[in-house]
């Protein structure tokens, strides 16, 4: 009866339209009311609380207020003219670029849809300027922010460890080389794209002004080496490393470029506490709801019934990378990693995957169902962001997926691609 | 008066925003410049960061920002989506008003009780911000759904 409430119920009240956060903390409460135990209203904003009382979470406002406060200083367009510079002269130099930029702009933001809200602009204006017909600017543009959550630092990733209790600073290392892999295949695929249709490449500028977008850049290339060396030699844990990241972007935007006065500050400030809270209260009831579904037994089941099909640890990787495309398709990334990180969690460790291998996988294919649709988030901005129809931005989109597929494929494959350099940086990890 | 104090709600989250990077940035500077430890900040930043989560899931509820599925509800007639909308708005309200009435009987069990490293934070402060969150949800919802109800039904009528 309890698992009964519980997932029909979750299930009637997302399909009606009601928000996530009061969807889990309604299923739940039904559960535990109908399943016989004892029941005090207090265990309700108890369990919620407790859910948010961790300090790796406070990692999420301060990663999401460092990228808005980047994206206002216009650090967005110094980054795209940097790219620019660096790999504008490959096949399809412009396109080249916006991969680039993503990549250099992931080390400084945690979320994917900041990304392509943000820089996204920039890139699309800049392609469109170029000539550049819309359904391939859009396609790169899309595919190439979600690089962002994967390469450091990462909202997802701080979720995971939330919820994991792995260290959030080897999934940040564990991001590097993955992050790294998305990139290079996505500029292959832009160069193929490239070669098929004649797209031009950007004449070099020559060296002084590559030197001037250098140093126009340095100040925010610098961002990620600050962060995972303070990480890495210990100076500041991942949490403190983001209010680093803020007081860093603060530094550029305020008093190095005076592009933030303080009615842009404060609107940033407004932005990121009202981002912070709509992902706060979601992790606030599926902290209610994972322990509900704790005491349902259903996570165990579950292991048991994945277990029953294969104990291979390869099979296992290729069903759950089946199981998260096809929910990271449907459900927000934050929930489905709070929801589904307690289930299936434990089978991979029981079969000896290694965790933070388990969660670069987790957090690469739910960043892929941001571009699949039905309700690929970032397909949504993109939309928005250009004139093109929702089906022209999918069907524009899919052939990207390609890459991207392959690097899951890869590190599905080898995990050493994402476990050698946290390994190498921090030690071995004992599991 | 509604848009008033989802605005003045924001202020003050942002304000809530600011207070968490201060205190996450003074246990680096505490640690790293004076060298001394610094806990009171780990724990006041919690605290910052669940009133940050209330204050701001209360704003979400007033201009119904918060993470929905409504793909469905978008696809159906003008009544079906009317049904929906008045569904999303009824629904949650038994759960608002029994974790309300949790959250408040949690902030007389802990008025008197300071945090360890913070003893002029009190326990039943976080409550009493969960409390009044809950409550503002309640009032934001059945405002919603009675300004519904008042609206005439037009077919063909866009869903927002």
């Amino acid at each position: 009866m309890m698992v009964a409430v519980l997932t029909v119920g979750l299930f009637v009240f997302l399909l009606i339209g009601v928000p996530v956060a009061l969807a889990l903390g309604m299923s739940a409460a039904a559960a535990l009311f109908w399943s016989g135990m004892p029941f005090h209203p207090t265990i309700l904003s108890m369990r919620a609380q407790f859910g948010l009382q961790n300090f790796v979470l406070l990692g999420i406002p301060l990663f999401i207020l460092a990228a808005k406060l980047m994206n206002t200083a216009g650090i967005t367009q110094k980054i795209f003219r940097f790219a620019d510079t660096l790999v504008g002269s490959l096949p399809g130099g412009l396109a080249q670029a916006n991969v680039v930029a993503s990549l250099i702009f992931s080390g400084m933001s945690g979320a994917a849809v900041v990304d392509a809200s943000g820089l996204g602009q920039v890139e699309l204006k800049a392609m469109k300027k170029a000539g550049y017909p819309d359904r391939f600017s859009v396609a790169v543009t899309a595919s190439s922010s979600i690089v962002g959550p994967i390469f450091p630092p990462s909202v997802p990733m701080i979720v995971f460890s939330f919820v994991s209790g792995v260290s959030v600073g080897r999934l940040f290392l564990g991001g590097v080389v993955p992050g790294l892999l998305m990139t290079v295949a996505l500029m292959a695929m832009v160069a193929w794209y490239a070669r098929r249709r004649n797209y031009p490449r950007q004449p070099f500028p020559g060296w002084a002004i590559a030197a001037k977008h250098f140093v126009d850049a340095f100040l925010p290339l610098m961002t990620p080496v600050v962060l995972l060396g303070g990480i890495w030699s210990g100076i500041f844990t991942p949490t403190e490393a983001a209010a680093v990241a803020v007081a860093y972007a603060l530094v550029i935007g305020v008093i190095a470029l005076r592009e933030v006065g303080p009615r842009e500050l404060m609107q940033v400030f407004v932005e990121a506490a009202r981002e912070t809270a709509v992902i706060g209260f979601v992790i606030a009831t599926a902290s209610l709801f994972g322990w509900v579904l704790m005491r349902s037994g259903l996570t165990l089941q579950i292991g048991e019934w994945l277990m029953a099909i294969t104990t291979d640890p390869l099979g296992m990787l290729f069903i759950i990378n089946l199981m998260l495309l096809a929910v990271g398709c449907f459900l927000d990334t934050t929930v489905a990693l709070l929801i589904l990180t307690p289930i299936l969690l434990p089978v991979a460790v029981k079969l000896g995957i290694d965790p933070v291998h388990f969660g670069v996988l987790m957090v690469l294919n739910l960043m892929i169902g941001l571009i699949t649709p039905p309700f690929g988030m970032i397909l949504f901005v993109m939309q928005h962001l250009s004139e093109l129809s929702y089906e022209e931005v999918v069907q524009a989109t899919a052939p990207f997926l390609v890459p991207l597929f392959a690097v899951l494929l890869a590190i599905t494959l080898f995990p050493w691609l994402v476990t050698a350099l946290p390994d190498a940086l921090m030690g071995a990890a004992k599991h | 008066m509604e848009p008033r104090l989802k605005s003045l709600l924001e202020r003050l989250n942002a304000l809530v925003l600011l207070a968490l990077f201060c205190t996450t940035i003074a246990a680096v500077v505490f640690r790293t410049v004076l060298g001394l430890p610094a806990s009171w900040s780990e724990e006041l930043g919690q605290y910052a960061f669940i009133f940050l989560v209330f204050i701001g899931a209360a704003a979400a509820v007033a201009d119904d920002s918060h993470i929905a599925i409504t793909s469905l509800a978008d696809r159906l007639g003008p009544r079906g989506r009317r049904a929906c909308k008045l569904l999303q708005c009824v629904l949650p309200l038994p759960f608002l008003i029994v974790f309300a009435w949790g959250a408040w009987l949690n902030v007389q069990a802990n008025w008197g009780t300071e945090l360890p490293t913070v003893p002029w934070m009190n326990v039943g402060y976080m409550y009493l911000c969960v409390t009044l969150s809950a409550v503002a949800m309640c009032g934001w919802l059945v405002q919603r759904g009675v300004r519904l109800l008042r609206t005439p039904l037009r077919p063909g009528a866009p869903s927002r």
